[in-house]
C-alpha cells in the first residue's frame, strides 16, 4: 500500500505541460492569501485587542502553519486534490454535494472580491461609475486569463508581485508614528487576543486553494516548504500593516475608518504625484484579479470534473453568474453581510473541516490496515 | 469567440471617455476656506478663489465668496450658482476657524474633510482671533495667492520655527484619543498683516483659551524634539542673550507613589549663543547664562502645566503617556486625578559652542 502512495507522490497526475514547479507554489499561495481583504483587516482586531493586536497576527499565522501541515498530510497520503478526495471519502453523491458547496464558496468569493474592487473605485475615484461597466471589463480580462489555463493564472500571480512596491509607501507615514501606542504590552486578556486572532483568519484565508491545485504541482511533496514560507512572509507583511495602523491611529480613530489601509495612502506625497491614494486605490486590481481568476478556474474545473463537460463551456456561464451577482450587490451593508458570511465559512473550513478531513483520513487508513 | 472578445475589449477602451472629467481650466481650485459662526446653528463658509489674469503671468488675485448655511457641502453647491467655474474642494490645504465657532466645537467641520475621499489628511488648520472671514478679506499677501500664503506661513513656521506641528490628522488623533487634547495655531490680523500669535487650546473639540508667543515656544520644546528656534533671556546685569536651539530632547518618565502616578519631564537643550548685548565675552559667563535660561524655562513650563491642570486640558498628552506605562488605565479615573497630578519639570541647558567668537 505504501508504495502506491509514494508513486502518487512522486509525480503529479496531470500532464507535465500543465504543471508548475514547486517553488511557484510560493508565489501562488502568497497571492491567494494576500487578498484585498488586507485593506480593512486591522480595524476589528484592534477594536478587540488594542495594542496587542500584533500578537493576534502571530498567533493566527502559527495556527495557519498547523493547518498547512494538516492539509499536506491529507493531500500527500491520497495523492490527489480535494475534488477526488471528497468522492473517495464520502461517495459520489455526498462528495458531489460537498464539491457543490465549494463551487458556491469560490463563486461568492469571486463576486465579493470584484464588488469590493468596484466599490473602492467608486468611492475613491469615480463615484458616478456604473458597476456593470467595470464588472464587464474585468470579467473579460478574467475570461482571457482563465481560458489560458492554470499556468497563465500562476503567471498573473507572478506579475501581481509588482504590488509590493505600493506597500513600500507605508514608509511615508513614519513621520506621524506614535510609539507609545504599542505599550503596555499584554494589557488585554488572552481571551480578547484570541478573539482578535479569529478576525484575522479572513485575511489569512487562501491556503485552501492548495486543495484544488495540488495535482498541478510537478512534485507536490516538495512544495510544502514553499507554502510554509509563503505563510511566514504573509505574517511579516500583516505584522507590518497592523503595526503601522497601531502607530498611526488611535483605536477610536480607526473605528471610524472604512478602509484604513487606503487612508494611509493619504500621507504619501511625491513631488510628481500630489495624491497617491488614486494610485493606491487603483493598484488594488493587482490584489483582486489573481484571486478572482483562481476562484473561477477552481469552480469551473470542479464543474468540469463533476458533470464531465468542457471547462471552456462552463466558464462563460459561471462568469455570467458572477456578473449578475456583482451587479445585484448594492451598498456597504450587503458587502458587510457577504464578508461575515465568507469569513465564517472560511473559519469553519480552516479550523473545522480540514482537521475533520484529516481525522476521517486517519480513521480510513487505520480501518484498512486492520482489514 | 475571439472576435467577440476583441470587439468587447475595444468597446471597454472607448468607454473610458464616458467618465466625468474635471479639467483644470474649468474648475475653481480653492486652497483656503474659512468657517465662521452664524445664527441658528448655521455656519458661514468663505472660500478664497484664486483668479488668474489672462496675459499677465504670475499675477494672482483672490475673490472671496461667502455664504451662510447648515452644511458646508450645500454651501459650496449654492456658491456654484454664482461662479463660472464650479468650486472643487479637493485642494483645500488650509482651514481657518473663527474663534466663536471654535468655542462651539470644530468636530463637525473636521468630519467633512475626514469623510471626503478627495480631501487631504495633512491639511493645516488654524483658529483665527476674531472672524475668519475678516482675516481672509484683508490684503495681507501682496503678490501671492492667499491660500498659498497661509499654507506656507503655517508650514514653514511649524517645520523650522516656533509653532508646534499640527494638522488635520494630528488634531483628530489627539481629539479622538484618550488622555489628550488637541491644539491649533492661533492667527491674528494686525494692521492688515497676518501673524501667528500663539496657540489655541482645545478641550475635546472646543476652543478654551490661548497661549501667547512665549508660552508657545516652551510648549513646542515640551511636545517634540526640535532643532530650530531661538530663545531669549535677560540677565540680572541688564544684558540680553539670544540663543539658537541646535537640538532639544524631551523625555517623559512616569513614576508611581502612594497617591497615584507622577510624571517627570526632563528637557535637555543644546544651544548656541548668537547674540549677547552688553556682554563682550559670553563664554566666560556661561554658568550664569545657563542658570538664567534654565530658571526661565522651568518657570514658563511649570506655569504652563499649572494652567493645563487648572483648565483640565491635556495638550501635552500626559494621560496618553501614563496610559502607555500603566496596566488597566482608566480614563474617568485619570480625569479625576489629573488636576492634582504631580508633574516635575527638569531643564538642562548646554552651550557647546558660542558662534565664531569667544
Amino acid at each position: 500500500m505504501n508504495t502506491l502512495w509514494e508513486r502518487y507522490n512522486m509525480k503529479s497526475t496531470e500532464p507535465s505541460r500543465y504543471t508548475i514547479s514547486p517553488y511557484l507554489v510560493f508565489v501562488l499561495i502568497l497571492t491567494m492569501q494576500f487578498g484585498p481583504e488586507y485593506i480593512t483587516m486591522s480595524n476589528k482586531p484592534i477594536q478587540l485587542a488594542g495594542q496587542d493586536a500584533w500578537i493576534s497576527v502571530i498567533l493566527c499565522g502559527i495556527s495557519f502553519h498547523i493547518v498547512i501541515w494538516v492539509m499536506y498530510r491529507i493531500l500527500d497520503r491520497n495523492g490527489t486534490d480535494l475534488i477526488h478526495i471528497h468522492e473517495r471519502f464520502f461517495g459520489k453523491w455526498a462528495g458531489g454535494a460537498l464539491n457543490l458547496i465549494f463551487i458556491a464558496y469560490f463563486l461568492l468569493h469571486a463576486c465579493f472580491q470584484m464588488r469590493l474592487f468596484i466599490e473602492i473605485i467608486q468611492v475613491w475615484l469615480f463615484p458616478d461609475l456604473e458597476t456593470w461597466a467595470l464588472a464587464l471589463a474585468l470579467l473579460l480580462l478574467v475570461y482571457y486569463i482563465v481560458a489560458g489555463g492554470f499556468r497563465v493564472i500562476v503567471g498573473i500571480c507572478m506579475f501581481s508581485l509588482l504590488r509590493y512596491f505600493a506597500l513600500f509607501t507605508l514608509i511615508f507615514t513614519a513621520e506621524y508614528f506614535h510609539f507609545s501606542n504599542l505599550s503596555p504590552v499584554m494589557d488585554h486578556s488572552l481571551h480578547e487576543i484570541i478573539k482578535a486572532s479569529k478576525q484575522f483568519t479572513f485575511p489569512y484565508l487562501g491556503v485552501e486553494t492548495l486543495l484544488f491545485c495540488y495535482t498541478f504541482i510537478k512534485t507536490p511533496k516538495k512544495s510544502q516548504k514553499w507554502t510554509h514560507l509563503s505563510n511566514v512572509v504573509i505574517t511579516v507583511f500583516y505584522l507590518m500593516i497592523v503595526s503601522v495602523s497601531l502607530l498611526l491611529f488611535k483605536p477610536e480613530q480607526l473605528s471610524t475608518e472604512m478602509w484604513e489601509q487606503l487612508t494611509k495612502n493619504k500621507f504619501v506625497h511625491f513631488p510628481f504625484i500630489e495624491r497617491f491614494e488614486y494610485i493606491g486605490a487603483a493598484s488594488q486590481i493587482l490584489w483582486v484579479i489573481p484571486v478572482i481568476c483562481f476562484c473561477l478556474w477552481a469552480s469551473s474545473r470542479m464543474v468540469k470534473l463533476m458533470f464531465t463537460v468542457k471547462q471552456l463551456t462552463v466558464l462563460p456561464i459561471l462568469l455570467m453568474v458572477v456578473f449578475a451577482a456583482v451587479c445585484l450587490i448594492q451598498g456597504r451593508s450587503r458587502m458587510d453581510a457577504i464578508q461575515t458570511m465568507l469569513s465564517e465559512f472560511g473559519f469553519y473550513m480552516i479550523y473545522g473541516y480540514i482537521p475533520f478531513l484529516y481525522i476521517v483520513d486517519v480513521v480510513r487508513m487505520k480501518a484498512r490496515r486492520s482489514i | 469567440m475571439n472576435r467577440l472578445f476583441v470587439l468587447l475589449l475595444g468597446i471597454c477602451f472607448l468607454l473610458t471617455g464616458c467618465v466625468k472629467q474635471q479639467i483644470l481650466e474649468k474648475i475653481t481650485l480653492a486652497t483656503v476656506c474659512a468657517y465662521d459662526e452664524a445664527p441658528n446653528d448655521q455656519i458661514e463658509l468663505t472660500i478664497a478663489a484664486p483668479m488668474f489674469e489672462p496675459g499677465k503671468s504670475g499675477s494672482v488675485t483672490n475673490k472671496l465668496y461667502s455664504k451662510v448655511g447648515y452644511t458646508s457641502r450645500n454651501i459650496l453647491q449654492s456658491m456654484n450658482l454664482r461662479l463660472n467655474r464650479p468650486i472643487h474642494p479637493g485642494k483645500i490645504s488650509v482651514a481657518l476657524y473663527g474663534k466663536e465657532l471654535a468655542a462651539k466645537g470644530v468636530a463637525d467641520e473636521m468630519e467633512v474633510s475626514s469623510r471626503d475621499a478627495q480631501s487631504s489628511r495633512k491639511k493645516y488648520m488654524a483658529v483665527v482671533d476674531g472672524k475668519a472671514k475678516e482675516l481672509l478679506q484683508a490684503k495681507f499677501s501682496s503678490n501671492e495667492e492667499k491660500g498659498m500664503f497661509l499654507f506656507n506661513l503655517l508650514d514653514t513656521n511649524a517645520r523650522t520655527g516656533l509653532v508646534p506641528v499640527q494638522n488635520l490628522h494630528e488634531f483628530e488623533y489627539s481629539y479622538m484619543g484618550k488622555g489628550m487634547d488637541p491644539f491649533l495655531p492661533l492667527l491674528q490680523l494686525q494692521n492688515e498683516q497676518v501673524l501667528i500669535s500663539g496657540i489655541a487650546l482645545f478641550k475635546d473639540d472646543k476652543y478654551v483659551r490661548s497661549l501667547n508667543e512665549k508660552q508657545m515656544r516652551v510648549m513646542k520644546l515640551l511636545l517634540e524634539d526640535a532643532k530650530h528656534g531661538t530663545l531669549e533671556a535677560k540677565l540680572d546685569n541688564g544684558s540680553n542673550i539670544a540663543v539658537v536651539n541646535v537640538g532639544s530632547k524631551v523625555n517623559y518618565r512616569v513614576g508611581k507613589d502612594s497617591k497615584g502616578p507622577k510624571v517627570a519631564i526632563s528637557l535637555t537643550l543644546n544651544g548656541e549663543i548668537l547674540e549677547s548685548k552688553g556682554m563682550l565675552y559670553p563664554s566666560q559667563e556661561k554658568r550664569t547664562i545657563k542658570d538664567r535660561f534654565e530658571t526661565d524655562l522651568v518657570a514658563t513650563g511649570t506655569e504652563l502645566i499649572q494652567l493645563f491642570k487648572k483648565e483640565g486640558i491635556d495638550p501635552l498628552g500626559l494621560g496618553d503617556i501614563v496610559r502607555s506605562k500603566t496596566r488597566n488605565w482608566n480614563e474617568e479615573e485619570w480625569k479625576q486625578k489629573y488636576r492634582t497630578l504631580d508633574v516635575k519639570l527638569n531643564v538642562k541647558v548646554n552651550f557647546p559652542e558660542t558662534g565664531i567668537r569667544k
